[in-house]
C-alpha cells in the first residue's frame, strides 16, 4: 500500500505523530471547502475542530477518514501515506452525527460488524465485544436493537464500535449533538473517560465551544476553510489571537478605539466616545494605533456602590437583568453611553440586590482585557 | 339549522366531544362510506349470486348452494386456471426482481437531473393505454414483425418463430407493465436510507460489495417485499395481456370470470369463480403478511 516514495517525503513527522494533513485543500467543483489545511494529532491526543458551520471542519475529517479525497497536499495516518486509501482499508473508527448505527442488526452484531470484516476469530469476537460493551456500560444489552435504546446508549454503541477495531484513530462528528443539554453533558465526560482509558488518538469535530473546551488537549479554531489558531483549550479562550477567536469563544464586550498612551505595564485606549480604559501592554502597541479590546462578561466585577479602587472603574445603570439560574446577566449603561454585560454566579447575584435602573459600578481588571490590534 | 339544535343531536355531538378516539376517527367517514357503498355492498351481491343457480337463458334463479363452488373445484379446466394465473404471477414477479433491482438500486444513487429524467422515463408509460402497450408486443413478435424478419435476414432461422398466442408473450407483456411496479417502491427505499450507513460501513473495514449485501440489501427489503406484493397481485388478476398475447391454454382467472358474465351468460358461476380468486388473492396477502409483515413496508415508506 506504501510507495517508496511516499516514505522519502515523510521524514519531518515524528514518531509521536499519529496523523498528519499537510497542505490539504478541498475543492466541491468551484467552491474550496478547506484551503492548504497543515495539521498534526499526536499520538493519544484528543483535537478538536471547533469551528461556525461550513467552516470546513466536518470536510477534514471525512478526508481523514477517507470519504472524500483531497484535491492536494498528503494525508498522514501512523505515518502511511493514505491519500489513495479507501476508507475500509484504513483501520479507522468513525462516530457519526446520527450514529449511523445498523437498524436491522443487533448491539451485538452492530459492534461485532468491524470484527467479522477483519475475518477475527469468533470466539474472539465474542470475547471483544463483551468487553468493549462492558467498558462503555452496555453489558446484557448486546441483543437489543438499535431502536430499543435512548440516545445515549446508541451514542455509546457506536462509540464502541467504532473503538472494538482497535483503530489507529477515532474520528468524531459531532456526536452529541442530537442529545439533549443534560444527558450532552454527561456523555461529554463519559466520552472523554473511555478516550482516555482506550488512550486513543482522537480528532472531534463540533460547533460547541464548551465541548471543545472541555474535552480537548487541543482545539483547532476554523473559519472559511482555513485554520485560525491551535492551541490548548486555555490558550484559544484567554488568549486568542484575533477578533474571531475572541468573538467565536465565550460571550464578550467589544469595545473599539485607539491606544491613548503606551506604558510598562498598562496603556491608556480611548474610544471614540470618549470611554478611556486601561489594558495590558501587548508588543506593537504605540500611541494612535487602532484597537479591539474584549472583555468577557464572567470578567467584570460590579458593585451597588462606589468600590474604593478606582482603576478602571465605571459608573453607570443598569439596564436589564437576564436570570439564568446558575447565573445572572446584568446589562448596564456606563459613562459615555457604552453598553456592557457582565455575567456572575448565583452567589455574586445573590449578594448584589441591584434592580433595574439602579446605578452600578463595573471594575475591570487590565489583566482580563484582551486587546488585540 | 334547528335540527343541529334538536335534542339527540346535540346529544350525539356531545358524546363525540367528549369520546376523543370517535373524533379522530370522524375524518374516516367519507371513505368508509364509499368503500362501503362501492366495495363492501357489491361484494356482497356477488356472494349472494354465487350461491344462486343459472336460469334459462342467463337468469338468475335464488337458491343458497354451493353447487358453484362444487362444480368449480372439481373441474379440472378451472383448477387449472386458477394454479396457472398463480404461477403467471410468480414467474412474472420474480423476473420482474431479477430485472428491476439493479434500475431501482442505480436511480437511488443517482443524483441531480439525471435521475428526474430517469424517473419521468420510468412514468411516461403509464400515460399511455396497457392495450395500446399490450398490442406494440403484437406487432413487434408477431411471424411479420421485426424480430422474426432480422433473425430470418441474418440466416438465424428458417421459419418465423410463433412467439405470440404463448405462455412467454403472456410474461414478457405483463413484465413490461409490470416492471415499474417493482422499481418504484425499491428505489424509494435505497433512496431513503441513511447515507451514514454505508460510510459506517466501509468505515469499519467492509468494501463496496460486503457493504452492499451486509447494508444497502436487507435495508432494501421492504421494498423489494412492497414491489413483489403489488406485481403477484396485479398480474394474477391480469386479464388484457392473457387476453391478448396469450393462446387458448394460457387463460388466466380475470378471463376466466369475464367469460362467464359476458360470454355465457353464467352470473351465478362467474360470481363464484371471482369469490374464489378473491379469497386467493386475501389469502396471499395474509401468507405475506405473517412472513414478512406489512407494517414493515408503511415503515419503510415512512422513512
Amino acid at each position: 500500500m506504501e510507495s517508496e516514495g511516499s516514505d522519502a517525503i515523510f521524514p519531518r513527522s515524528t514518531l509521536m505523530v499519529d496523523v498528519e494533513l499537510r497542505e490539504m485543500t478541498k475543492k466541491f467543483g468551484e467552491f474550496t471547502a478547506v484551503k492548504s489545511l497543515s495539521l498534526t494529532v499526536e499520538k493519544g491526543e484528543f483535537l478538536s475542530l471547533l469551528g461556525p458551520s461550513g467552516c470546513g471542519k466536518t470536510t477534514t475529517l471525512r478526508v481523514l477518514a477517507g470519504f472524500e479525497e483531497p484535491s492536494e497536499g498528503l494525508v498522514f495516518i501512523k505515518g502511511k501515506r493514505m491519500n489513495d486509501v479507501p476508507p475500509y482499508m484504513r483501520n479507522i473508527g468513525m462516530v457519526f452525527q446520527n450514529y449511523a448505527l445498523f437498524p436491522h442488526k443487533t448491539v451485538f452484531q452492530n459492534v461485532a460488524y468491524g470484527l467479522k470484516m477483519r475475518q477475527v476469530e469468533k470466539g474472539e469476537i465474542d470475547r471483544r465485544v463483551e468487553e468493549i460493551l462492558d467498558m462503555v456500560r452496555l453489558s446484557g444489552f448486546g441483543n437489543r436493537k438499535p431502536h430499543q435504546l435512548s440516545g445515549g446508549q446508541q451514542q455509546r454503541v457506536a462509540l464502541a464500535r467504532a473503538l472494538v477495531i482497535r483503530p489507529d484513530v477515532l474520528l468524531l462528528d459531532e456526536p452529541l449533538s442530537n442529545l439533549d443539554a443534560k444527558l450532552r453533558e454527561e456523555m461529554r465526560v463519559e466520552t472523554k473517560r473511555i478516550q482516555k482509558n482506550v488512550g486513543i488518538t482522537t480528532v472531534y469535530v463540533t460547533h460547541d465551544q464548551v465541548e471543545a473546551l472541555s474535552m480537548s488537549d487541543r482545539i483547532v479554531i476554523m473559519e472559511q476553510g482555513a485554520i485560525i489558531q491551535i492551541g490548548t483549550p486555555r490558550d484559544v479562550y484567554e488568549s486568542p489571537w484575533n477578533p474571531f477567536v475572541a468573538d467565536f469563544m465565550g460571550q464578550s464586550n467589544q469595545i473599539e478605539g485607539e491606544i491613548a498612551s503606551v506604558g510598562d505595564q498598562e496603556s491608556e485606549v480611548r474610544t471614540q466616545s470618549g470611554l478611556r480604559i486601561l489594558v495590558k501592554t501587548l508588543d506593537g502597541f504605540e500611541k494612535g494605533r487602532g484597537v479591539k479590546v474584549f472583555v468577557r462578561v464572567e470578567t467584570p466585577e460590579i458593585f451597588s456602590e462606589p468600590p474604593p479602587d478606582s482603576k478602571n472603574v465605571f459608573n453607570g445603570r443598569l439596564e436589564s437583568i437576564s436570570y439564568h439560574g446558575s447565573s445572572t446577566l446584568y446589562y448596564m449603561r456606563i459613562e459615555e453611553g457604552t453598553r456592557f454585560v457582565a455575567e456572575k454566579s448565583r452567589q455574586e447575584a445573590d449578594r448584589m440586590r441591584v434592580e433595574k435602573d439602579s446605578p452600578i459600578w463595573l471594575r475591570i481588571s487590565p489583566e482580563y482585557c484582551i486587546s488585540l490590534l | 339549522m334547528r335540527i343541529l339544535r334538536s335534542k339527540p343531536v346535540v346529544w350525539l355531538l356531545l358524546y363525540i366531544r367528549k369520546r376523543k378516539k370517535i373524533k379522530s376517527l370522524l375524518p374516516l367517514v367519507p371513505s368508509a362510506v364509499w368503500v362501503a357503498l362501492f366495495l363492501f355492498v357489491p361484494l356482497v351481491i356477488i356472494f349472494l349470486y354465487s350461491l344462486s343457480m343459472r336460469g334459462e337463458g342467463g337468469t338468475i334463479v335464488a337458491s343458497f348452494g354451493l353447487q358453484n363452488y362444487k362444480h368449480f373445484w372439481t373441474t379440472p379446466i378451472y383448477t387449472r386456471t386458477v394454479f396457472k394465473s398463480l404461477v403467471i404471477g410468480f414467474e412474472v414477479t420474480f423476473i420482474c426482481l431479477i430485472v428491476g433491482y439493479l434500475p431501482g438500486y442505480f436511480l437511488a444513487r443517482l443524483r441531480s437531473v439525471r435521475r428526474v429524467f430517469l424517473i419521468i422515463l420510468l412514468i411516461i408509460p403509464f400515460w399511455t393505454s396497457i392495450i395500446i402497450r399490450t398490442y406494440s408486443w403484437i406487432l413487434i413478435l408477431g411471424t411479420q414483425g421485426p424480430i422474426n424478419y432480422y433473425l430470418v435476414k441474418w440466416g438465424l432461422i428458417d421459419q418465423p418463430i410463433r412467439f405470440l398466442y404463448s405462455e412467454f408473450a403472456v410474461i414478457l407483456g405483463l413484465v413490461h407493465i409490470m416492471l415499474p411496479f417493482m422499481i418504484l417502491p425499491i428505489f424509494t427505499c435505497i433512496d431513503r436510507m441513511d447515507q451514514s450507513l454505508l460510510d459506517a460501513s466501509k468505515s469499519l473495514g467492509a468494501g463496496n460489495i460486503r457493504t452492499f449485501f451486509e447494508i444497502t440489501f436487507p435495508l432494501s427489503l421492504p421494498g423489494v417485499s412492497a414491489g413483489c406484493l403489488l406485481v403477484f397481485i396485479i398480474s394474477v388478476g391480469a386479464f388484457l395481456t392473457p387476453a391478448m398475447l396469450g393462446g387458448p391454454k394460457d387463460m388466466m382467472i380475470a378471463m376466466l370470470i369475464q367469460q362467464n358474465f359476458l360470454m355465457l351468460f353464467d352470473w351465478p358461476f362467474g360470481s363464484a369463480a371471482a369469490i374464489v380468486y378473491l379469497i386467493l388473492i386475501v389469502f396471499v396477502v395474509f401468507l405475506f403478511n405473517k412472513m414478512v409483515g406489512l407494517d414493515k413496508i408503511w415503515l419503510s415508506t415512512q422513512g
